[in-house]
């Protein structure tokens, strides 16, 4: 797919109702439940046997840029919202964009050598937050306010727009992306209404190759 | 950057293991634990409903509600995790609010009370139990985290968050690694990890660790007026957790059924006997012991034919070991922390009539 160059300002591509993302070009990704088997925690994998999570099928994604800032608006229709996490049972629907720090690294959050860079809102307001990750386990969100988010519930869905400049100073924890070059790209979601949290959510099992448009 | 990879096993190790026996027969409910813990680690945001010591009354619903009828932890071979319930935030109940303005300030007789009318809540059933006069009958079980050596909590945490600490098997929580996702809440039989919305992660008793490393007892057990508790290592044989738990089996687990296998003891409850409709004792417990059973496994009936033998000697003008490590007629006596200054400096030190500063004895000295 393809992230588009526009010449519209940080702001206006950061509200997911502008009309700039319905010209937008968009790429509908097909998702899956994560298996049990990876999970990595010994209870969980006799405890969730036959249980129910990632049941998210698809979403919609789209990204443009305008030199400076790289934005990608994730869309996903999800019947009953969360947006609380203030009872002990509530868990928030979400969503994260994820790329490679390096081309093909492992699709399951990454591993030693070869990080992933993670892009997280939560319909609870808590973030977003940028994530990093080295192997299932393993993430740390960093909330240096790189990663901005907005999110609107309408048409039975949610549509989040996030941003993040092209060209971050730290490296160490934010990917690196440049105008007319070629990268990769994968999706989760996390539906509140099955509990989806951690490691049990939905997620595109493959790549998407990503061209940024010069 | 990442956070380390941990490996869960290393999480699950420890040298020793600390722990607390409670005499149920000596439990008043008078809370005094429960506002010790309260008022020294859970006054923070997203904490108003968290107790990490409570006091309940049981037969009763238990705190949050519902923990009575117990779920999580692992099956019977303790191999397999359980899918637990994760109690909403009605369970725990909400803090009341009081508008004095309108009792103090407005004219007419407005009536005292929270708003709005509160449902449930922290000892919401205290002292209710159950049964029929003359055979009713309640008792108090006070609950902190079970610093469990299989703690399922440990295990059910993807991120690696919790573990044991090497030199005393206390359970902790990184509320650094916690991202909040609440398996161990669910995990848990007790229902001794809470949920902080305000922080967005998990929090638990930590065993008052800090004052361990002082070789300061936890706050519960400090505070606690009948001197109920005992704390000590369950593995060293001088330490009267090891004599009530292994020697003379009278301290059992809350729940073994749920393979945890539980680091706090409960001496359980004699009650009295139960009466007939003229008032007479029928020689039969008045405490059904499927109920016992259901609580502390298969060894109450032997712990409580226990406890009645030795009591019996007592009353026959007999000494008793068991009596006499249960009464404890020097406070002191109730801790034995590997960790205590030899000067036994905490101890506050006055001895039992009051006369002098005490000097704690050394650890072998028990």
């Amino acid at each position: 797919m393809q992230a588009d160059r526009v010449d519209i300002d940080s702001a206006t591509l950061l509200d997911p109702s502008q009309a700039v993302w319905r010209e937008a070009s968009s790429q509908k990704l097909q998702l899956v439940q994560t298996p049990l088997s990876m999970q990595p925690s010994p209870w969980l994998q006799g405890a969730y046997q036959g249980g129910t999570w990632g049941t998210l099928s698809s979403a919609t994604l789209r990204l443009l840029h305008n030199g400076d800032v790289i934005a990608a608006r994730v869309e996903w229709a999800v019947p009953n919202p969360v947006r609380s996490s203030v009872s002990p049972n509530e868990f928030p629907d979400a969503c994260a964009v994820m790329l490679p720090f390096v081309r093909d690294a492992s699709i399951f959050m990454g591993e030693d050598e070869a990080w992933v860079n993670m892009w997280l809102w939560r319909a609870d307001g808590f973030g977003p937050f940028a994530v990093t990750a080295a192997g299932i386990g393993t993430s740390r969100r960093i909330d240096d306010g790189l990663v901005e988010a907005t999110a609107v519930y309408a048409e039975g869905g949610w549509q989040v727009v996030f941003t993040r400049r092209l060209q971050p100073q730290d490296r160490t924890d934010h990917v690196p992306l440049q105008p007319g070059s070629s990268w990769q790209v994968s999706l989760a979601l996390w539906q509140g209404a099955t509990a989806d949290r951690a490691g049990l959510k939905s997620f595109s099992p493959t790549w998407t190759e990503l061209e940024i448009a010069a | 950057m990442p956070v380390p990879k941990l490996n869960k096993d290393d999480l699950l190790k420890s040298e020793h293991q600390l722990g607390m026996v409670l005499d149920l027969n000596k439990c008043i409910g008078c809370q005094t634990c429960t506002v010790a813990c309260k008022t020294l680690w859970t006054d923070q945001p997203g904490q108003t409903t968290m107790y990490w010591m409570n006091v309940e009354t049981r037969p009763g619903a238990g705190y949050p509600r519902g923990v009575a009828a117990p779920n999580g932890g692992w099956t019977s071979d303790g191999k397999q995790g359980v899918k637990g319930r994760l109690p909403s935030a009605g369970d725990y109940g909400t803090a009341y609010d009081f508008d004095y303005d309108d009792v103090l300030f407005s004219p007419g007789e407005t009536r005292f009370k929270p708003g709005p009318e509160p449902a449930w809540g922290v000892n919401w059933d205290e002292d209710k139990g159950t049964g029929e006069f003359p055979n009713a009958f309640m008792f108090y079980l006070p609950r902190l985290c079970n610093h469990c050596t299989h703690p399922a909590c440990v295990e059910a945490c993807p991120r690696n968050s919790l573990y044991k600490r090497d030199q005393d098997g206390i359970v902790l929580l990184d509320q650094e690694r916690c991202h909040g996702y609440r398996f161990c809440v669910e995990a848990c039989p007790y229902k001794k990890i809470y949920w902080n919305h305000a922080a967005k992660v998990s929090q638990k008793c930590i065993f008052c660790y800090p004052r361990i490393d002082q070789g300061i007892p936890t706050a519960c057990s400090t505070q606690c007026v009948g001197q109920v508790r005992f704390v000590g290592l369950v593995d060293d044989e001088a330490s009267p957790l090891y004599k009530l738990v292994h020697q003379w089996k009278v301290a059992l687990p809350l729940l073994p059924q749920h393979g945890t296998e539980p680091n706090v003891f409960y001496v359980p409850p004699t009650a009295p006997e139960a009466v007939d409709a003229t008032g007479k004792p029928t020689g039969k417990r008045r405490i059904p012991m499927s109920y016992l059973e259901g609580l502390f496994g298969s060894g109450v009936s032997a712990a409580l034919d226990a406890l009645e033998s030795e009591l019996g000697k007592v009353r026959r003008g007999q000494s008793s070991e068991l009596m006499d490590l249960l009464s404890v007629t020097r406070y002191q006596d109730l801790f034995i922390l590997p960790t205590a200054p030899s000067n036994g400096a905490w101890f506050g030190a006055f001895s039992a009539d009051g006369s002098h500063p005490v000097t704690a004895p050394e650890k072998g000295e028990h």
